[in-house]
């Protein structure tokens, strides 16, 4: 493979790698801090990549391990949040409020269940692949992808209660 | 009502609305879906979360790319494509495709001895590598882009069409050429590098008539490995810092390139 094709395909991966950090944490900062420490502690481990290994999941993995040292090291998460920019397009305000809505359910989520839903819900990525990316046995991801979907719809539908409750 | 999510059905579900199941388990759920309407009502709110997700995902995206973050992607690129050279995963992938291929040549193939048994062009190679190959400034006169005109004279001269092969498949980029006229005839020296711009030399000249064609050689000189050949037209030298199965490897590259195997 090319230095041209293994950024092309980088590029794509690091596109992915910031979406996933922006989710996670909700801030524009942040995001791109952890995706910058996650590229140089990518750097840092070139020799370990396997040439014909999956590119995707080894950052992934990384990013995973930037991210939870960084916990570590703040210990409480940062409070400053973004609020979402103004939408372009499309002037949807209950799609807005929702698309809010689940920015703050996944915030009440423990951060061992926030991580595979929103790994999964925004990467193509096979079971394993994604279990291999965050450093846990398949069962245990499986588990707390179930077991967070299931908190997160529960969470979304006490909003929907209370939402309904005001409008009524 | 509470839903059990270690039960196998409910991985199912799971694994079913994320695509992850083959077709005839799929189906199998889908069936099961149109008599659980629970369970149909539990994928419906998944499939919303992630499309969700996704949206979120999407409004929080920056329009303009952070020029830092790109910086650190380029030199990942570098470091990355570097591990291509010298490294012992790449090396064997080379030397396996190297048995498949070229048994017969490594097999028939003999070391030629140093020094003055070289065929002359052969030595002109590895003196032009010494002197152009490691020179950081101006290794070359035609740039990769204006190679052409030297095809053209190269052509010319060697009475032969010249094709400049592509070693993109082994992540070698042309840097650029030179023609030499030396006591050997006119030749056309090519200079490829890979990520790390390790550099290796290519020397086309034409073969003498009265000589005989002879099949693919390795042969050390100093530091660097020597591989040479003749396709009965136009002789071939490659010399870089390498081992005899990159050599090989890379020949064999050459040689396929130019009959469009």
């Amino acid at each position: 493979m090319a230095r041209s094709e293994l950024l092309d395909q980088l590029n794509g991966h690091v596109a992915g790698l910031r979406r996933y950090a922006l989710v996670l944490t909700r801030n524009a900062h942040d995001a791109e801090d952890l995706v910058q420490d996650a590229l140089i502690k990518a750097i840092a481990a070139a020799d370990t990549w396997q040439p014909g290994g999956d590119l995707r999941v080894w950052l992934f993995r990384i990013l995973h391990n930037a991210f939870i040292s960084d916990l570590r090291k703040k210990k409480v998460r940062r409070e400053a949040r973004i609020a979402l920019p103004e939408p372009v397009v499309q002037d949807d305000q209950t799609r807005r409020i929702e698309v809010q809505q689940v920015l703050a359910a996944l915030e009440q989520l423990p951060e061992a269940q926030r991580r595979p839903i929103v790994l999964v819900a925004l990467e193509e990525m096979s079971y394993a692949d994604a279990a291999k990316a965050l450093g846990v046995p398949l069962g245990t991801f499986m588990s707390r992808l179930g077991r967070g979907r299931q908190a997160l719809r529960q969470i979304l539908g006490e909003m929907k209660v209370t939402k309904l409750r005001l409008v009524i | 009502m509470h839903r059990d999510i270690e039960d196998p059905d409910e991985h199912e579900l799971q694994a079913y609305l994320d695509g992850q199941l083959p077709p005839e388990e799929a189906a199998r759920v889908e069936e099961r879906l149109t008599r659980d309407p629970e369970a149909a009502a539990a994928i419906e709110a998944f499939l919303e979360q992630k499309a969700l997700i996704r949206e979120a995902a999407d409004a929080l995206e920056p329009s303009a790319a952070d020029l830092r973050t790109a910086a650190l992607t380029r030199k990942l690129a570098d470091r990355l494509s570097r591990r291509r050279w010298g490294v012992p995963g790449w090396l064997k992938q080379v030397a396996a495709a190297v048995v498949l291929v070229s048994a017969g040549w490594l097999a028939h193939g003999q070391y030629a001895a140093m020094g003055p048994q070289l065929p002359d062009y052969v030595a002109e190679a590895v003196g032009a590598h010494s002197v152009f190959a490691e020179d950081r400034y101006r290794p070359v006169e035609f740039p990769a882009e204006s190679s052409d005109a030297a095809v053209q004279w190269a052509s010319a001269k060697l009475g032969q069409e010249i094709i400049i092969p592509s070693l993109d498949a082994l992540g070698l980029e042309l840097v650029g050429s030179r023609l030499l006229g030396t006591a050997a005839g006119p030749l056309l020296y090519l200079i490829y590098e890979d990520a790390a711009e390790n550099r290796l030399s290519v020397l086309v000249a034409q073969h003498p008539p009265d000589q005989p064609d002879y099949a693919f050689r390795l042969a050390s000189v100093a530091d660097t490995t020597v591989g040479y050949w003749s396709d009965g037209a136009l002789d071939y030298a490659l010399v870089a810092k390498a081992s005899d199965l990159q050599i090989a490897a890379i020949a064999e590259e050459i040689t396929a390139t130019l009959t469009g195997m």
